[in-house]
């Protein structure tokens, strides 16, 4: 029971890039769905071409989210970031509150078209929900552990890797989650910037009226946000398993 | 061996907590620190792990000057117990136990049979709780763990500061009574903070009283409850202050060896029994006296309400 | 012990100052013969007039001002800033009309890289010296709101590209309000009896709650996409009064259900559920769809709800257009206000609601005198988070044909105009600014005095 709940994930993913990549099967539901559409299937490339494009722009991006989020927020909690806390904690409220796909087309002529632009406007975005998770996680540790923790001599480095991080996780890891979700979606207009993606079958399917490859682009996209979804919250649940 | 001398704190806006305060902390004794909520007792408990600094005067342990070491180390070797417990809810009971161990570098399986024993020694079964997260045990088991936790690296020295105070007075009952047990069994230096005057009679075996940032009296409970040195220690004790002392005294100090008629059918009260408890029962038998009994059953002594006018 | 005296440095300010100073290192300005062109960067010392020098002397005071410990650094702070906001207005304008004179209709003058910089700079400064002078990010505000009303900005590109959709952009402002308007409205409509229904009965709890979770993952382009081949055939084959059919019916079923003697048997609950849930997705579209054309006052578009043998593709639920916007915002909306409405349900506490019976109040007082005082608060900031959210999915709704400040982000992408991207994008950044402190404030009046 516990082994078939654990091979879920992987098996999930694997039948999910099996689904992507059987070219064929796309071809035939879509043209049985789509019988009088002319082109049903996207042809410059194949699904699973747009799938690794669309992964390849929201990975790096929330890679970058994670490298320079996660020691932003460390370091606005220690003594030496603190004073700047105030703003960090103040912008990544604000900065929430814009939506993600007018920040895109915001960011269009202060760093123009194409994939890097892209990739730099999706990791700001993304950086907010990741550094004002785990901003919240690391403010919210409980004072008594912290106490207890300074008490039975823990070095600052010690309280921080061994206590505030640990205990940082559930929301730390929910920030990255909603960044993880929100870049994977945002991606999917990014190719109005100039990327590539599952994106560019849905947008060039709603210009030409082909309905076919909107549905290409668009189950791929939400499947891949769902199987995101629940893999970081597995990944909540076994790093935290003190919290049930 | 704990010595403040001279010590005392204030903070910048010029508030006096401790002013100039001396005692010193034998070897292997549990002192009590104890008054009214703002009198310091917690600040200066938190002056021995240096939780906080003091504005100025000197605290030694075991001879050394504690501003001199580093307050990391320091701590490593100092058991820290607090009223709020403070475990760590994402570790299980065994890696709350050994936090320190590990901090030091213990290996694994001498860490883990040090946690069982101590366990065991707070009452807990190791082999039930180990493996939980705090989250799943009562309070008063969570202080039992907090207790072990600090005794893992084998301190010198504990604080604790107000322990029992946040669990319900029946469990606050069995665990001070189990304290005591594991007292005699580790054998600390221990300095203990408290509200609650009858757990400082109870388990203390000397009280600072402290008010105002100032030692008002600083002597065994039993010297306490017979000679307060002032009006306010006197009030602090309560008007029942000679009723507390009879429980700190057993009812073979006051009996009377018996004549021979000692046969005759009386009231009994233990001879383990405290001076107070036999006075209870004295004011509810209608006899005038009662014969003191020990464990095999024979009659030691007498004892009556008349007794206690010679109250010692 | 050594004591530190006055004030600590202010490291925020310091940061705002400095970031102005390197705002030099880009180009302030940019110059395009026409939209075609790459055009040519301008950097500071390629500008002319006196006050790029001066802005730039601002910033190297703001940025000392941080450092100089004295009570009066706020003023002189907030003074600085207001000054390197005039400064910084006035090298716009009076370069702008410098290289657009004699440069043909076809010339356009944009704001670069420099320029977003010393925005940013100008938002840390703020901050910075915000926490000693209370005034100062009003009196920041003050000047940029004073400088744009001014014309400043007026010659720069996106001040021309607004003036040449003037016509149609407070017509897709509206579209897109109404979007995000009706998008909401049902969403409460629907949420909120959800929400309180799984507040009642603990089974619905994970349905709901997940159900809602689980639609709110679905990237918005995606779930637009794939409402479409759906909301088309219905559009095509499914007349208006068949659906006002279907919906009168499952009232009346559900009706009659919660009147049966055998109410009590658990197998009715699911039933009626279901009903209600079938009758309310077949009314979803609909109900928006009215809402959107009674908010926009297309009346040729409501007209058609009271034609029961036309197909709902005429009352405007097709494929391409509101309907499915309108669908996929609702579902968007869900969540925040079934959340929570949930919370806010379940934060009233136990005693209160014993009280309040114990005194001998029917369940309908309950609710109204002692449950929802008491949800208000987390009520509205659903629906503050619904709003803020459709009214910044809305901007995917042009894609689909929906209109909405969207469309001009489109325009602007298919013209490789930068500048009429902004005509689109910034006022909806803006706006979903103002609606969130505007719903803030809502709240903070609504809320019960002593639940603040």
């Amino acid at each position: 029971m516990t082994l078939a709940r654990a091979a879920l994930l992987p098996v999930l993913w694997v039948a999910a890039f099996a689904l992507f990549a059987w070219q064929d099967g796309w071809r035939l539901a879509l043209t049985a769905l789509f019988p009088n559409s002319r082109n049903p299937v996207f042809e410059r490339a194949t699904l699973l071409e747009l799938v690794g494009q669309h992964l390849a722009i929201a990975g790096l991006a929330s890679v970058l989210v994670l490298i320079v989020g996660l020691p932003l927020a460390v370091w606005a909690t220690r003594p030496s970031g603190r004073p700047f806390l105030p703003l960090i904690a103040n912008t990544v409220s604000i900065g929430q509150t814009f939506p993600p796909t007018a920040v895109l087309f915001l960011m269009l002529p202060i760093l123009g078209f194409g994939a890097q632009a892209a990739v730099l406007a999706l990791f700001l975005y993304g950086l907010l929900p990741t550094v004002s998770g785990a901003l919240q996680g690391l403010e919210t540790v409980p004072a008594d552990a912290l106490e207890a923790g300074i008490g039975s001599g823990m070095s600052e480095r010690q309280r921080l890797l061994r206590l505030e991080l640990p205990l940082a996780l559930p929301s730390l890891l929910a920030g990255v989650r909603t960044t993880l979700i929100l870049v994977m979606a945002t991606t999917t207009i990014a190719p109005l910037v100039g990327t590539g993606g599952l994106g560019v079958p849905i947008i060039g399917g709603l210009g030409n009226d082909n309905l076919a490859q909107v549905l290409q682009g668009a189950l791929p996209v939400a499947m891949l946000a769902l199987l995101t979804d629940y893999s970081m919250r597995t990944l909540e649940r076994r790093l935290t398993p003190w919290r049930s | 061996m704990i010595e403040f001398i001279g010590v005392s704190k204030s903070y910048n806006a010029g508030t006096v907590i401790l002013n100039d305060i001396s005692l010193t902390v034998e070897r292997g004794e549990l002192v009590i620190l104890i008054g009214p909520s703002g009198c310091g007792k917690s600040t200066l408990l938190r002056l021995v792990n240096r939780m906080i600094a003091p504005s100025s005067g000197q605290i030694l342990i075991g001879g050394k000057d504690s501003a001199l070491l580093d307050p990391v180390e320091l701590r490593r070797g100092i058991g820290y117990v607090i009223q709020s417990i403070g475990l760590f809810p994402h570790m299980t009971i065994f890696e709350n136990v050994e936090v320190v161990p590990s901090i030091l570098g213990t290996q694994k399986a001498e860490r883990r049979s040090r946690a069982e024993s101590l366990l065991h020694t707070v009452g807990l079964e190791p082999g039930v709780y180990g493996s939980r997260y705090p989250r799943a045990l009562s309070g008063g088991q969570q202080q039992r763990v907090g207790i072990a936790r600090a005794l893992a690296a084998d301190p010198d020295v504990m604080l604790m500061d107000e322990p029992f105070s946040a669990v319900d007075p029946i469990t606050r009952g069995g665990l001070q009574d189990e304290f005591l047990r594991i007292k005699t069994e580790i054998n600390k230096t221990i300095v203990f903070v408290t509200h609650d005057i009858d757990e400082a009679i109870k388990i203390g075996d000397r009280v600072c009283v402290l008010n105002a940032g100032a030692v008002q009296q600083f002597d065994t409970p039993e010297a306490l409850l017979r000679a307060p040195a002032n009006d306010f220690v006197a009030s602090f004790l309560g008007e029942d202050r000679e009723l507390k002392r009879l429980s700190l005294m057993p009812v073979t100090a006051l009996m009377r060896i018996p004549p021979s008629n000692a046969g005759e059918a009386r009231g009994q009260v233990l001879a383990s029994s405290s001076a107070r408890d036999a006075l209870s029962q004295l004011m509810g038998a209608s006899g005038r006296e009662l014969n003191v009994m020990d464990v095999a059953g024979n009659v030691i002594g007498l004892i009556a309400m008349s007794d206690y006018g010679r109250n010692p | 012990m050594t004591e530190t005296r006055g004030l600590k440095l202010n490291a925020i300010t310091v940061l705002g100052g400095a970031i102005g100073v390197l705002s030099a290192s880009l180009p302030w300005l940019l110059f395009r013969p026409n939209r075609l062109v790459q055009g040519d960067a301008l950097a500071v010392w390629q500008l002319s007039g006196p006050w790029h020098w001066l802005a730039l002397v601002a910033w190297a005071l703001i940025g000392l001002s941080g450092l100089w410990r004295s009570s009066l650094r706020g003023y002189v702070g907030t003074a600085l800033l207001v000054g390197a906001i005039a400064a910084i207005a006035l090298t716009i304008s009076s370069n702008a009309a410098l290289l657009l004179s004699g440069a043909g209709e076809f010339a356009r003058v944009s704001v670069s890289g420099g320029v977003w910089l010393m925005l940013l700079a100008i938002y840390i400064a703020a901050f910075g010296v915000g926490t000693e002078m209370k005034f100062a990010a009003p009196m920041v505000l003050l000047a940029l709101l004073a400088t744009f009303v001014l014309g400043a900005y007026s010659r720069l590109g996106p001040a021309v590209e607004y003036a040449a959709v003037s016509d149609t952009f407070f017509t897709e402002l509206l579209r897109h309000f109404a979007l995000s308007i009706a998008a909401v409205i049902v969403a409460v409509v629907i949420g909120v009896p959800l929400a309180l229904l799984a507040v009642r009965n603990s089974r619905l709890e994970g349905l709901v709650l997940g159900g809602a979770g689980l639609l709110q993952t679905i990237p918005s382009l995606a779930l637009f996409g794939v409402l479409l081949a759906p909301l088309a055939w219905v559009g095509r084959s499914v007349s208006v009064g068949a659906v006002l059919a279907i919906i009168v019916i499952g009232a009346l079923l559900s009706f009659a259900i919660s009147r049966l003697p055998v109410s009590g048997l658990s197998g009715v609950l699911p039933v009626r559920f279901a009903l209600v849930g079938v009758t309310a997705l077949v009314a979803l579209p609909m109900l928006a769809v009215l809402i959107y054309n009674a908010l926009i006052g297309n009346l040729g578009g409501l007209a058609a709800f009271v034609q029961p043998a036309a197909l709902l593709s005429s009352a405007g639920i097709r494929g391409i257009g509101a309907a499915p916007a309108l669908v996929a915002l609702t579902i968007y909306a869900l969540l925040p206000i079934v959340v929570n409405t949930f919370v806010g349900m379940k934060s009233v506490p136990e005693g209160v609601i014993d009280a309040a019976k114990g005194m001998g109040m029917n369940q309908r007082q309950v609710f109204l005198r002692a449950e929802l005082p008491i949800a208000i608060p987390a009520m509205l900031t659903g629906l503050r988070g619904a709003t803020v959210l459709s009214f910044g999915l809305t901007t995917v709704a042009a894609l689909i044909g929906g209109g909405g400040l969207g469309f001009f982000i489109l325009r602007g992408v298919d013209a490789n105009a930068p500048d009429l991207i902004l005509v689109g994008a910034a006022p909806i950044v803006i706006l979903a600014l103002v609606i969130d402190a505007l719903l803030r404030a809502l709240s903070a009046v609504v809320t019960p005095k002593g639940l603040r």
